[in-house]
């Protein structure tokens, strides 16, 4: 329970909102418990429990959704930021300041990021908090960024590491372009079932119409 | 009425035209024509101009920065560059360029952050405070940014391209499937209407108007959908 706060608060939600429609959606579907009651029929029991369990399954899966989705906003931003982090490099600023200067574009958990990333910055000289700063992102070609943006540090923003920098930024930026045209794509594309589901229905439709017609058929004989 | 507004018109009266074909009955399409325009004034209307105004704005901002920045290399006038950059044909943009005419030129390219509101907009505004502070080949200042608007212009091309083969792939299979309706109804006409007479066909028969208005909303919502990094204010 501690860690479904936990996560769901991690995710910007409010916990006690979350809980409240959980209840009363659960409460509402188990009140149709009185369905099969009122019809005297108990097999009207397994659609009440395929209710309950998919509800509770969408309600959780949600929580998933919502997580790939804030990662995949935050690393589109982190393309955008870093990007103009480039800009501010290849224009005479030095890491720290351009880091400082990208962090009004950046979104409220990045920035959060970054204000870390700078803070760290001012007490270890290290690599460590630019590696800390990528693994929150989770992808090792953030990883390699960082550690080239510690090499520009450690070298006066050396252009041979800006370049490295540019070169693996550039591929990944191509990449991440490249990956939500494809994501795009493959959306509208799955809307192609829709008239594919309306055609089904329409031959449902049509069968139905045939058995009651035979079935009507049958009892009039 | 715009353009639009009498595309939706038309498109919610052929499928009202179809519901009462498919139906035999009056209420149908009455209720299927006021429920698609309802949620046309309602939702789809704010969707397609939000889309509209967006890809227009992005459109215009990296044509006003390209030509701003080319124009300013070559005369090395803020005059000039800004002349040159709202040398666009477009309604929209030359109205609100046009209230400005009364503020200095730099005021007025700030101006312009809150009407293009995107990050790129502002990253151009920090450049060009750069160049006014430091001087050098606006140029060389402005490469990294200048391939950045480049890149965006293309994903953004890229992906109305994709939404427009997909819009066209959408109508002509929800057009073959209203065939089928047809067929069904006049070609079996007969046995069509005792059909008819059963509850759970007419129910299967509101289910598929209902799909229809259901996947035309995803599918704008989804073709509608453009990720460019908004100005954050700051």
């Amino acid at each position: 329970m501690k860690r479904l706060k936990e996560k769901i608060i991690k995710l910007g939600l409010s916990y006690k909102k979350e809980m409240v429609f959980f209840l009363l959606g659960n409460l509402v579907i188990i009140s149709l418990i009185v369905v099969p009651f009122i019809f005297k029929n108990l097999i009207l029991f397994i659609p009440v429990v395929i209710f309950v369990i998919m509800f509770n399954f969408v309600f959780f899966y949600r929580y998933k959704v919502v997580e790939a989705k804030q990662k995949e906003d935050t690393l589109r931003d982190f393309v955008y930021i870093f990007n103009f982090f480039r800009i501010y490099i290849r224009n005479g600023y030095s890491v720290y300041s351009a880091l400082k200067e990208v962090k009004s574009f950046a979104n409220d958990y990045l920035n959060e990021m970054l204000e870390t990333l700078l803070n760290e910055m001012d007490e270890d000289k290290s690599i460590t908090p630019f590696i800390k700063f990528a693994r929150k992102l989770n992808d090792l070609v953030i990883e390699e960024m960082m550690i080239s943006i510690y090499q520009m540090i450690d070298d006066g923003n050396n252009s041979s590491y800006l370049n490295q920098f540019e070169l693996i930024f550039d591929k990944y930026s191509s990449l991440m372009q490249e990956s939500e045209l494809r994501s795009k794509d493959r959306k509208l594309a799955m809307m192609s079932y829709a008239p594919l589901i309306g055609s089904g229905c329409l031959i449902i439709m049509v069968t139905i119409g045939v058995i009651s017609v035979i079935g009507e058929m049958i009892n009039g004989l | 009425m715009k353009k639009i507004d009498i595309i939706f018109l038309v498109i919610s009266f052929v499928i009202g035209a179809i519901s009462f074909a498919a139906s035999n009955n009056v209420f149908f399409p009455i209720g299927t024509i006021l429920v698609f325009e309802l949620y046309y004034f309602v939702i789809a209307r704010k969707i397609i101009k939000k889309y509209l105004s967006k890809v227009n704005t992005i459109h215009c901002c990296y044509h006003f920065i390209n030509s701003f920045i080319i124009t300013l290399s070559v005369k090395e006038s803020l005059d000039d560059a800004y002349e040159s950059g709202i040398r666009l044909e477009n309604k929209e943009f030359n109205e609100e360029t046009s209230n400005l005419e009364s503020m200095p030129i730099y005021d007025r390219v700030v101006y312009l952050r809150k009407y293009f509101n995107l990050a790129v907009y502002k990253m151009f505004v920090n450049v060009l405070d750069l160049y006014q502070d430091q001087g050098g080949n606006i140029l060389n200042i402005s490469d990294a940014l200048m391939r950045e608007t480049t890149r965006t212009e293309k994903a953004l091309a890229d992906s109305v391209s994709t939404g427009e083969k997909h819009l066209f792939e959408f109508i002509i299979l929800w057009s073959l499937t209203f065939l089928i309706l047809i067929f069904l109804r006049f070609g079996i006409s007969e046995f069509y209407m005792t059909m008819l007479t059963s509850p759970l066909f007419m129910a299967l028969l509101i289910f598929f108007f209902v799909l229809i208005l259901a996947s035309i909303h995803i599918f704008l919502i989804r073709f509608s959908n453009i990720t460019i990094k908004e100005d954050s204010g700051v």
